[in-house]
């Protein structure tokens, strides 16, 4: 069985609510899923001044773990969902790529990416299936994430 | 009749410092060939979990996964957008079908959570995922046997619909009370003592105990010196 690993980056919960979308649509194609956050690397006044931050930080940091070597090694497939304001220049984003360089492995990896530059980072990947920004793809977003799980737990077959 | 009992003390164990767990069947890394279910029913885990501990969001698929509660509170997110927080004289039953994923937390910061889960094969896979959730009056099990599940809705009290010929019943019995159940003939039944002592078909049984029934035309539970069981019918 094919394990898809959901990487994704989220402050309030909309684009966790993607990746769970997304794992879901691997596992309806068979796959073994593997969910992780990144940890957004922030000073403690700027969560205060947010009502609702902490509250959903704290609940994400018990929820998700973030990912790690193995998770990358064991990887059929890739699925990284990132807000539009949030690139793959974000110091968050630009570790896990480095990550991904450390372990890189011999098997190419297929991956489903929010942004085209997201895509470019990928340099392992076989394919990528979505290069527009899920933030930009309207109403649909959930369905069109759980498409992404689905097709990258297809490829990984 | 056929009758085998599983004693409490022969399950699979795990203790991890948020998490204490009792396997009655094969499930994570208690593997045992002889013990990989009873009929549709694949898993019985007796989990107690640490105050704000739990389960990270994880995914299922073709399962029927009903939790009850003995002590606690359970906090419950998921893929279809349920969050929930329910304690004991709750059922919550979750049809995984296509896929889901989902998280299980102890909802306390101070006390632990005891819960039975329960999974029950499906009659199909793929189906479309569902949640169920519902309180019921405790004073609906006393004595008696209460319906919590089973594969049709049940027109005088709810009970969770789950997608197999399996039906659950709950029931708390004081010291000397007996219930009886008839066992219809080609029918399976599996007894498991949530807490205290009861005997089933003079068979005497413990806390995490249980008995598989067979060919039998009824049970007798007795509740020894008072109890709480769970009775599975099952095809």
């Amino acid at each position: 069985m094919a394990t898809v690993v959901v990487v994704f980056w989220s402050r309030m919960g909309s684009t966790e609510r993607l990746a769970l979308a997304a794992a879901v649509g691997a596992v309806q194609a068979r796959a073994n899923i593997r969910l992780r956050w990144l940890r957004e690397d922030v000073d403690e006044t700027s969560i205060d001044a947010v009502p609702g931050w902490r509250e959903n930080r704290e609940r994400m940091l018990q929820e998700y773990i973030a990912p790690r070597d193995i998770d990358i090694e064991g990887a059929d497939g890739l699925v990284l969902l990132s807000p539009s304001h949030v690139g793959p220049d974000a110091v968050e984003w630009k570790s896990f790529f480095e990550l991904v360089e450390r372990v890189a492995s011999s098997k190419p990896k297929p991956a489903a990416c929010g942004h085209s530059e997201f895509h470019q980072r990928m340099t392992g990947a076989r394919l990528s299936l979505v290069s527009e920004s899920p933030e930009d793809a309207g109403p649909d977003l959930p369905e069109r994430s759980r498409l992404l799980g689905r097709c990258v737990a297809q490829a990984c077959r | 009749m056929a009758t085998t009992i599983r004693r409490a003390s022969e399950r699979g164990h795990a203790k991890h410092s948020w998490l204490e767990t009792y396997h009655t069947f094969t499930f994570a890394g208690y593997y045992d060939p002889a013990h990989m279910g009873f009929r549709s029913l694949r898993v019985l885990n007796d989990d107690t979990i640490a105050p704000g501990r739990g389960f990270g969001a994880h995914a299922h698929r073709d399962m029927e996964i009903v939790t009850y509660v003995l002590s606690g509170q359970l906090e419950h997110r998921d893929s279809m957008g349920e969050r929930h927080v329910f304690g004991a004289n709750v059922i919550q039953a979750m049809s995984a079908g296509s896929g889901i994923v989902h998280s299980e937390f102890n909802a306390s910061k101070t006390e632990p959570v005891h819960l039975l889960q329960i999974w029950i094969e499906p009659s199909a896979e793929d189906l479309p995922p569902s949640y169920q959730q519902f309180e019921f009056d405790p004073a609906e099990k006393h004595g008696k046997l209460r319906r919590i599940a089973g594969p049709t809705p049940d027109a005088a009290q709810r009970a969770a619909v789950i997608h197999q010929d399996a039906h659950i019943f709950a029931a708390v019995l004081d010291t000397g009370k007996t219930i009886r159940y008839p066992l219809a003939s080609g029918r399976h039944a599996w007894v498991q003592v949530a807490w205290g002592e009861v005997a089933v078909n003079g068979e005497p049984l413990a806390m995490g105990d249980a008995i598989a029934v067979s060919d039998a035309p009824a049970l007798t539970i007795a509740g020894t010196s008072g109890g709480e069981i769970l009775l599975f019918d099952l095809s």
